[in-house]
């Protein structure tokens, strides 16, 4: 039984099942698309905001000139970074220090891939340079090496956390575990294996090692400094440490952004593209749907409703179509996400953070009402040069008939 | 009270052709009038009626319903004409297809956004009047053409119009089920209500008040039926059982 106007909708909508199916259908892609372009959108930059925010260096400190492209220390400078740390970690505009200590490039294979590899030792506890790419997140451990993408890491990613399946890496004649890996990021970084510090100190003290390193050895310092207290920090330790070189990590910072905005101009282009092509298609479909319901439509003025309440209708028809025929491929798209969370890393190759599942909802409902009342505004175009013309000329057609 | 002067409505065919629909038309319809329209297919007759009831504006003349000149009426005006002075009965499209009967009858209703639960049991007293009692939950294909047509006068009087206006009610009927669509006509007219049918069939006259004649757009004839002095044909309308069901109504209500 009808009591309000939008049962007179529901009753529309149920008595062409095949055409509501195909109008639905329509929107679940629009729907889909526009969801996935969007909540990607927001992971990689989610992504390259942490980037920017905490794995960022705000100084770099290094004996020689460091090369910012590669993360790495222009390979044979060394210092004795005892006094360096002691002093960094009593200032209070110092927020997060990561000593790194480059070992060696080590011509060998891991995980299938062949090449040579730079071997780079961090500070497990404190190193802040790697975290955001890393694509378990686990710490590091004895005997265990985290590698770069190119370094065999974009094949390691297709099994990561697989317990199953363990990946050995041969270094200074000793097996190392793979412990993880890294997404790509465009730097020096894709191409390096990690291991712990204290590892490493046991290969320099091993008898194979034949490269001569003061005490204490380090390569570069990756300094986090308190928010506007970066000059004043970098100013400070000039004065102590004359003989050591200070670069600003800006520089980096931009790279990676550049690094990200083809991928970000690609979703946005494409969302622009489907919802183009989407208003194309309601067009469309809602230009044959009141033509075909003109007499209908002209029987309800007639006997008395306005334009608007005759309007509202098809608006809301187009609505519940729009609405729910994209929440339906939100939740498809999200489905997706949920589950086929590691393929899409793998494709993506790129440091991404999924949104948190409150925002997601908040964008899948946002989505979800734009749509509707995207499809809305394309019934609304579709009749109202209908609602233009005398409600006579609308029930005269089907007289003969 | 209706009146019509000097009505025309000139159609655009072509960019260059153009045709007389209606033609200096004056009428007067006065209320509890059964007026029948009648003139061949062509001659103006669904023109006419649109133009009376405010569907579309004259191209001259002017059409006056109870002292209001509609020209003056802005489209909100209008629309509360047909809503609540007219109550219009056409051929096509008679009912939504999507809607049961019952939904039909309460539709008006519904789509105007004044539907109230009691509105439920008048539409079903409406249905049994015109003899769908037991057809309401049916679809609008599911009925034979004239239970169609009896279902949009049920339509019609839910808005308890003043004045019911149907354009061909009796097109592509039999004879029996013309005639039973004209005697429930005739029986909301003895009930109080204005009456006008346009058709091109001549039984209409039979049972109006008035008689109109068009040809080619203009009135040709104007005046009283030979029915309303023969007195034989209102025992025979007033015999129909659904009259007596209005009488018996109408008396319920007057109590
Ligand atoms: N929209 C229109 N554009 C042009 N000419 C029209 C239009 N509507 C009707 N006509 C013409 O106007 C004349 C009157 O039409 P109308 O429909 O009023 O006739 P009618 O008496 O109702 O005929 P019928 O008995 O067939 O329903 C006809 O010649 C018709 O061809
Ligand atoms: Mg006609």
């Amino acid at each position: 039984m009808i009591k309000k106007p939008i049962d007179i909708v529901k009753k529309n909508i149920v008595r062409f099942p095949r055409r509501t199916l195909l109008l639905l259908s329509s929107f679940m892609l629009t729907g889909f698309v526009l969801f996935s372009s969007i909540y990607m959108f927001q992971s990689v930059s989610n992504g390259a905001e942490l980037i920017e925010g905490r794995a960022g260096a705000d100084l770099i400190i290094s004996s020689g000139k460091f090369n910012p492209y590669s993360l790495t220390g222009e390979k044979d400078t060394y210092f004795n970074g005892k006094e360096l740390l002691e002093f960094l970690g009593k200032n209070e505009r110092i927020t997060a220090v990561a000593p790194q200590l480059y070992l060696e490039t080590i011509s060998t294979v891991c995980c299938g891939t062949e090449g040579n590899f730079p071997v780079v030792a961090i500070d497990p506890k404190n190193d802040f340079t790697l975290k955001p790419f890393q694509v378990l997140s686990e710490p590091l451990g004895d005997k265990e090496v985290v590698i770069g993408a190119k370094a065999g890491g974009d094949r390691f990613i297709f099994h990561a956390g697989d317990e199953q399946i363990e990946e050995k890496v041969l270094l200074f004649y000793e097996t190392y575990t793979v412990k993880d890996s890294l997404f790509q990021t465009g730097s020096g970084i894709d191409d390096t294996i990690y291991m712990s510090l204290p590892e490493a100190e046991n290969i320099i003290s091993s008898p194979f090692y034949i490269k001569e390193l003061p005490k204490n050895p380090l390569s570069a310092v990756f300094v986090q400094v308190d928010k506007g207290e970066t000059d004043k920090a970098a100013n400070e330790i000039e004065e102590k440490f004359p003989h050591l070189h200070l670069q600003f990590g800006n520089e980096l910072k931009g790279n990676l952004q550049q690094f990200l905005q083809p991928m970000k101009i690609l979703s946005f282009g494409v969302v622009i593209l489907v919802l183009c092509m989407n208003i194309l298609q309601v067009l469309t479909q809602f230009i044959g749907i009141v033509n075909e319901r003109k007499q209908e439509l002209g029987m309800l003025r007639v006997m008395g409703a306005s334009k608007w309440q005759v309007a509202k209708l098809m608006l809301l028809e187009a609505w519940l179509a729009g609405a729910g025929g994209g929440a339906l491929g939100i939740v498809l798209s999200f489905a997706v996400f949920y589950d086929q969370k590691d393929l899409i890393l793998i494709v993506i190759e790129l440091p991404l953070i999924f949104p948190v599942w409150q925002e997601a909802i908040l964008y899948g409902a946002g989505t979800a009402v734009f749509l509707g009342l995207w499809a809305a505004g394309g019934a609304g175009l579709a009749i109202r040069s209908l609602l233009k013309s005398p409600p006579f000329y609308l029930v005269q057609e089907g007289e003969s008939v | 009270m209706i009146e019509c002067i000097g009505l025309s409505k000139i159609y655009r065919v072509t960019r260059t052709k153009r045709l007389f629909a209606v033609k200096s038309v004056d009428l007067v319809i006065k209320e509890n009038t059964f007026l029948s329209l009648t003139g061949r297919s062509g001659s103006g007759k669904s023109t006419l009626i649109a133009l009376i009831t405010g569907m579309m504006p004259p191209t001259e003349g002017e059409v006056i319903v109870d002292g209001q000149k509609l020209s003056d009426l802005e489209e909100r005006g209008l629309t509360k004409l047909r809503r609540g002075y007219f109550g219009c009965i056409r051929q096509y499209p008679a009912l939504h297809p999507s809607l049961t009967v019952l939904e039909n009858v309460i539709l008006p209703l519904v789509v105007t956004s004044l539907f109230k639960k009691e509105k439920k049991c008048a539409a079903e007293r409406y249905l049994s009047q015109v003899g769908l009692g037991n057809r309401m939950d049916h679809y609008p294909k599911q009925l034979s053409g004239g239970e169609v047509r009896r279902a949009a006068i049920a339509r019609a009087l839910i808005m308890e119009p003043e004045v019911l206006i149907a354009d061909e009610p009796t097109a592509s009927l039999d004879r029996e089920s013309a005639v039973q669509v004209l005697r429930l006509l005739k029986a909301l007219h003895m009930s109080g209500k204005t009456v006008v049918v346009a058709s091109h069939d001549s039984l209409v006259e039979n049972y109006a008040t008035e008689q109109a004649r068009m040809e080619s757009g203009k009135l040709a004839y104007c005046g009283l039926t030979k029915y309303t002095s023969g007195q034989n044909r209102i025992k025979e309308a007033a015999e129909s059982p659904v009259l007596e069901q209005l009488s018996i109504d109408s008396e319920q209500k007057s109590r």
